[in-house]
């Protein structure tokens, strides 16, 4: 619409790699049988101490972890949807050698705020914790609201913040930018 | 203490209320709230408010016949979060503490005891708050189109679910299908547009709802011309092709969202808020949950 395809992309870019949902990848793909305790147990070995793991050491961890083996199909299977919806980083350090895998930046702050990599009822609990706070002073906020001068007075001296504020060196004036409103009509006192 | 304000009382500037008169054909006399803000220094985004009711007489004494204070708070504080009941203390105080780890909030002030956060980036919260305005844009036009034309898919059903919760979301939904089952029922009773829209204008709950049902219908006349209904069929038509007209207009609506935050386009948002989408994506879970429209695929074929 705006002729620039650079910003599109990009932004489809980011659509794409986070869509990391278990709910809808439960969905639309797997059917019921994924195992999203192998996810889970990834991307906490990952989160902890070493963060970069090479590809047996890991499958090792998780089967540690889960407290049974895994085939290595659905483990190769988890890997690379992991690695494609962006949670995982690949590192191949050439043929022969070893290959490593870490979360990714934004993998590593999802699962500190509990956004991935715990039960998918804990996901959708913490969404909507955090939708709460993050909205609360813009959906929820209600003032506090005083109808007896002597009360508004009493409220402002108790918070110290706030007589700090408004004593500041200007002696009994609240320091303001006074607007008067008549109405919604703004008018220039 | 004494409150002193920079400008002198309504009662006595006469400069003042020249000016309003001069700006106004009413007859006095007038109720007149009058708002005076005050923005403590500091940028704390504490927000003082003393608010006047009055009523102003052209010829005679005005007089204020109450007077209340408000005191708006920034940010949150945790107790604020817990007193919803929703969550309890250790999942809320790990959220928060996630949060601050992360630097997304930050301690603001302290009121009354109780530690108040804010978002630490400001483009952030100026993001937040548009997406906020489409979400509740969005929402009023749904609630407009479960009321009146179609149930909710089952996408739009979970995603109230979500912000709401299954047992608030079901007597939610109860409730609409029960108007939308009233007004279809109603409307084969309705003879002429006209007597249409007078029904609903009843269910508004402001005065902005009504003259939007006025702007429609005069749009919807504009469309069809002076045709003239003579007949109850011709009348019938008509009032079935407003409801379409309805319709569609508020379908179109859901689909481009115009709203109030001075965005004329989802994409002209997602424009100027492309570096703070790109920062904060491990955020797009729960930014989605409340405008997904804006972090969906652009749509090239507009």
């Amino acid at each position: 619409m705006f002729g620039n395809t650079t910003t599109t992309e990009g932004l489809n870019m980011i659509e794409a790699a986070n869509s990391y949902s278990p709910e809808e990848y439960r969905d639309k793909k797997s059917g019921s049988n994924y195992n999203f305790n192998i996810d889970n147990a990834i991307i906490q070995i990952l989160l902890s101490k070493p963060t970069k793991l090479g590809h047996n050491d890991l499958k090792i961890k998780i089967e540690n972890l889960l407290g049974k083996s895994i085939w290595p199909s659905t483990y190769i299977g988890h890997i690379k949807r992991l690695t494609d919806v962006g949670i995982l980083c690949k590192e191949d350090h050439g043929i022969g050698k070893k290959i490593e895998y870490s979360l990714t930046e934004n993998a590593i702050k999802q699962a500190r705020l509990n956004l991935i990599g715990v039960p998918k009822k804990k996901i959708i609990l913490f969404r909507k914790i955090y939708q709460t706070i993050l909205f609360n002073d813009i959906s929820e906020s209600i003032p506090i609201r005083l109808e007896v001068e002597e009360d508004f007075d009493k409220l402002i001296l108790a918070e110290c913040m706030l007589r700090e504020v408004i004593f500041n060196g200007e002696g009994y004036q609240l320091q303001i930018m006074l607007t008067v409103w008549i109405s919604h009509t703004k008018l220039e006192v | 203490m004494d409150l002193t304000y920079q400008t002198r009382s309504l009662r006595n500037n006469r400069k003042i209320t020249k000016e309003y008169w001069a700006e106004r054909e009413d007859e006095s006399p007038v109720l007149e709230n009058i708002e005076f803000i005050c923005y403590p220094k500091g940028n704390l985004g504490v927000v003082l408010k003393r608010i006047e009711y009055w009523q102003f007489n052209r010829y005679s004494k005005n007089t204020k016949y109450h007077q209340e204070y408000l005191c708006e708070l920034p940010g949150f504080s945790i107790e604020e979060i817990l007193a919803s009941k929703r969550f309890n203390d250790d999942d809320v105080n790990f959220a928060s503490n996630a949060l601050q780890a992360l630097k997304l909030i930050e301690p603001s002030i302290e009121f009354r005891g109780k530690k108040r956060f804010i978002i630490s980036d400001r483009i952030l919260h100026e993001f937040l708050l548009n997406l906020w305005i489409i979400h509740e844009a969005e929402f009023s036009y749904q609630v407009k189109k479960w009321k009146y034309f179609d149930a909710p898919t089952s996408q739009e059903k979970s995603r109230i679910i979500n912000l709401l919760g299954e047992q608030e979301a079901a007597r939610f939904f109860k409730q609409l299908d029960r108007a939308r089952s009233i007004h279809n029922e109603d409307l084969r009773k309705f003879r002429t547009t006209e007597e249409y829209t007078e029904y609903i204008k009843k269910e508004c709950s402001d005065f902005w709802e009504v003259l939007v049902i006025d702007l429609e219908l005069d749009r919807y006349k504009e469309v069809r011309g002076n045709k003239k209904l003579v007949t109850d069929k011709d009348k019938k038509d008509d009032l079935h092709k407003f409801v379409n007209f309805r319709k569609e207009g508020l379908y179109k609506n859901l689909k481009y969202l115009p709203d109030n935050s001075g965005y004329g386009s989802i994409e002209k948002l997602k424009m100027d808020y492309k570096d703070t989408i790109e920062k904060y994506t491990f955020f797009q879970p729960i930014l989605k949950g409340i405008c997904p429209k804006v972090f969906e695929a652009n749509d090239d074929s507009e």
